[in-house]
């Protein structure tokens, strides 16, 4: 049982009863999942049955925390959202940061589940252990940094920290996201399903403490940690002063930054007009999580009309792809005024870009014209068509209807050939890096539990060339099946789970990552950890995920890529001449699918795997081998 | 981008020398352990867009044409 970090309760809130109920956090699950992901994918599979429509009041939204959020164990201001997503029908996962985790934690909190429908607009108040549903039909409409304010006016507390959608969340949007101050849980469409349930916000004030088990090895555990950070030949000043948009650079460089809907990646490569320098002069500062000394987020200030004095917490380097490279703008003003609208809107920016660009090469090659787009030029490198598309898909107009439940319902809806456009994997948008010169990557996109999903089991092997475990060729495909899941697991279980910024993963600690999360998990809470059982709680993830998949009819087939990317070798750039051809997915799969040891043929965690896991309970549910 | 002529069969560690000593101390830094064969600790250093640690590391021998790209250790995103 813990002794710390966790606050010891999960809220359950019955919006169809607009009731709520504490109950208490099981120490079974905390040691097995230890929070965030792990809370959200069990809760789940648990209680979200296969064939519930995501949009329907039996859909689940989980909000969960990790043990360290709301300790001194800095950068683990975070929290997973998880539900049943609406765009691709499998697990639809995603993570904020910002200052609403800590908030909720210090409320009393490890976890909120959020169930039914409630029957107008609502948001739920939440002040340390009161729970209130207040009437949300003035905010109906409202784009997400009003509602805030009008939240904070209303309640008459400034510091209180809120998580609302926008209108495109309102609209049922399959690309809608929640956003709090500035953050996004971007993907998969979860802020659809909190349109669905007709909840506008949760609103936070928590005044509470976390208590730790152990202070003494926390201090020790903690000095470890910061003495990575230090050393970091990254993390400062470089990282904590550009932030991610410094890819946009690398990635150029190494011929895999994706333009113009794929089909450009090497050829366009706008460094000096959207890459590093660029944003440099219009860049008025930077914002910090909760917790964390690094402060990568930039705040920057679009400079030229008609954008001008449009600001933006980002854009981030997904972002600088989904509305620079993906769509051929290379107007950084116009990028950042995308950003800040989206956010304002409530749209994940990754998907939307894609969307855009997919009905840009649409446009190109005659398959839409002018009428459907009612006289929209949607030439690649139209800055000016950005905002006008965004609005649309918000609000469903015109083509906006269309787009705005992504890519591939689009073109099954289009049809005319533009299925081969549509660049997604189980109908998730695929973000930045050309993993045709990253094929681990690639294999990452091929096998995520939600979809084409960076984050997952991001490949920094190939992306930046950190050799941890191991140096990698981004370029072979032997190999790649075992490191997908090492990369899988191990950020699952040191970030996803504990709740702690992967770019510490990534930039300070990814040579202990393990060790350094088995520490803090021993000092906080009292349970005993070594570096494996943490991998172990990583894999464990990743297979209930699956199983959950699984339930819902994915097999092996959905582990797929887009037919470009097997068909079409790259033609410019330092990754020239390279592609996954089906037979390197193949064989990438085979040897993933063995690693995990999931059956060959489809993809199915074995039972002797799901019992290794402790995950016996779910073989029953599972197709028989 | 830089174009530098160098003599034919020059390796990636000459290389870099002829680059310390043309641009100057700024650059050693980041350059160091140059006797090693391990990857160099703050530079990810590619040849026709591999990496010298899948090529002959810092005694890959450059051939008319090549590009070489030097890009400092990165993250996030």
């Amino acid at each position: 049982m813990y002794e710390g970090g966790y606050a010891g309760k999960v809220l359950r809130i019955d919006l169809s009863t607009l009731t709520a109920r504490e109950e208490p956090l099981s120490g079974d699950v905390a040691r097995d999942f230890i929070g965030g992901a792990g809370f959200g994918i069990k809760y789940l599979f648990d209680e979200v049955a296969p064939r519930v429509d995501p949009l329907g009041p039996a859909n689940k939204i989980v909000f969960a925390l990790g043990p360290f959020t709301g300790t001194a164990v800095p950068c683990a201001s975070r929290m997973a959202v998880a539900a049943k997503s609406p765009l691709t029908g499998a697990v639809g996962l995603a993570l904020t940061g910002g200052h609403f985790p800590t908030e909720l934690k210090l409320a009393g909190f490890d976890a909120l589940i959020v169930e039914g429908r409630a029957e107008k607009p609502t948001y739920v108040w939440i002040k340390n252990n009161q729970v209130r549903f207040r009437d949300a039909s003035g905010l109906w409409g409202m784009k997400t940094t009003d509602c805030q304010q009008v939240i904070k006016d209303e309640l008459k507390d400034q510091n209180i920290r809120i998580a609302c959608i926008g209108p495109a969340g309102e609209n049922l949007s399959r690309l809608a996201c929640i956003i709090n101050e500035m953050r996004a849980s971007g993907r998969k469409g979860l802020g659809a399903v909190m349109g669905s349930k007709n909840l506008k916000a949760i609103a936070v004030r928590g005044t509470g403490t976390v208590s730790v088990a152990s202070p003494g090895d926390l201090k020790s555990a903690k000095g470890e940690m910061a003495r990575a950070m230090k050393e970091s030949p990254v993390l400062y000043p470089a990282f904590s002063h550009t932030g991610t948009p410094s890819n946009v650079d690398n990635t150029c460089a190494l011929g895999i930054f994706p333009a113009k809907n794929w089909t450009a990646t090497g050829e366009f490569s706008p460094v000096e007009q959207i890459g590093v320098e660029a944003l440099k002069a219009r860049n008025v500062g930077r914002e910090f999580c909760s917790g964390c000394p690094v402060g990568c987020s930039q705040l920057n200030l679009a400079r030229r009309d008609p954008y001008s004095g449009m600001l933006a917490e980002g854009p981030e380097f997904e972002t600088m792809y989904s509305f620079g490279g993906e769509t051929g703008v290379d107007n950084v003003d116009a990028i950042i005024a995308a950003d800040r609208l989206s956010d304002e809107l409530g749209l994940d920016t990754i998907s939307a870009g894609v969307a855009i660009g997919f009905a840009m090469e649409l446009y190109e090659k005659g398959i839409i014209g002018l009428e459907e787009t009612r006289g929209l030029d949607l030439r690649f490198g139209n800055h000016e068509s950005l905002g006008t598309l965004l609005r649309w898909m918000a609000y469903r107009n015109g083509i906006g209807d269309l787009l705005a439940d992504g890519v591939r319902m689009a073109a099954k809806r289009i049809g005319r050939g533009s299925e081969r456009y549509a660049m997604h994997v189980k109908g998730l948008e695929l973000p930045a890096y050309d993993v045709r010169g990253a094929k681990a990557h690639g294999l990452n996109y091929a096998t995520s539990y939600t979809g084409a999903d960076h984050n997952r089991g991001y490949a920094f092997q190939e992306i930046f060339g950190i050799p941890i475990p191991y140096a990698v060729d981004r370029f072979a495909t032997v190999g790649k099946g075992k490191l997908t899941k090492w990369n899988q697991d191990v950020r699952t279980a040191t970030a996803d789970c504990p709740t702690m910024c992967v770019f510490i993963l990534d930039m300070a600690v990814p040579h202990i990552a393990r060790e350094n999360t088995a520490a803090l998990m021993r000092a906080v809470t009292g349970m005993m950890y070594a570096a494996p059982d943490i991998e172990k709680v990583g894999e464990r993830i990743n297979n209930l995920a699956r199983a959950f998949n699984v339930r819902e009819g994915f097999t092996r087939a959905d582990d797929g890529l887009p037919e470009r990317l097997m068909t079409e070798p790259l033609r410019h750039g330092a990754s020239i001449g390279h592609l996954i051809s089906r037979d390197d997915l193949s064989q990438m799969l085979d040897e993933y699918y063995a690693a995990r040891g999931w059956d060959l043929a489809t993809g199915v965690p074995t039972k002797a795997k799901l019992e290794e896991l402790g995950l016996a309970y779910v073989t029953d549910q599972l197709p028989t081998e | 981008m830089i174009e530098l002529p160098v003599p034919r069969g020059t390796t990636v560690r000459t290389l870099i020398a002829l680059m310390v000593e043309r641009w100057g101390a700024g650059l050693s830094p980041y350059f160091s352990d140059l006797d090693e064969a391990r990857p160099l600790p703050h530079v990810r250093v590619l040849v026709n867009g591999q990496d010298i640690a899948f090529l002959h590391g810092t005694a890959t021998r450059l051939q008319e044409g090549d590009e070489v790209l030097m890009l400092p250790l990165l993250g996030g995103g």
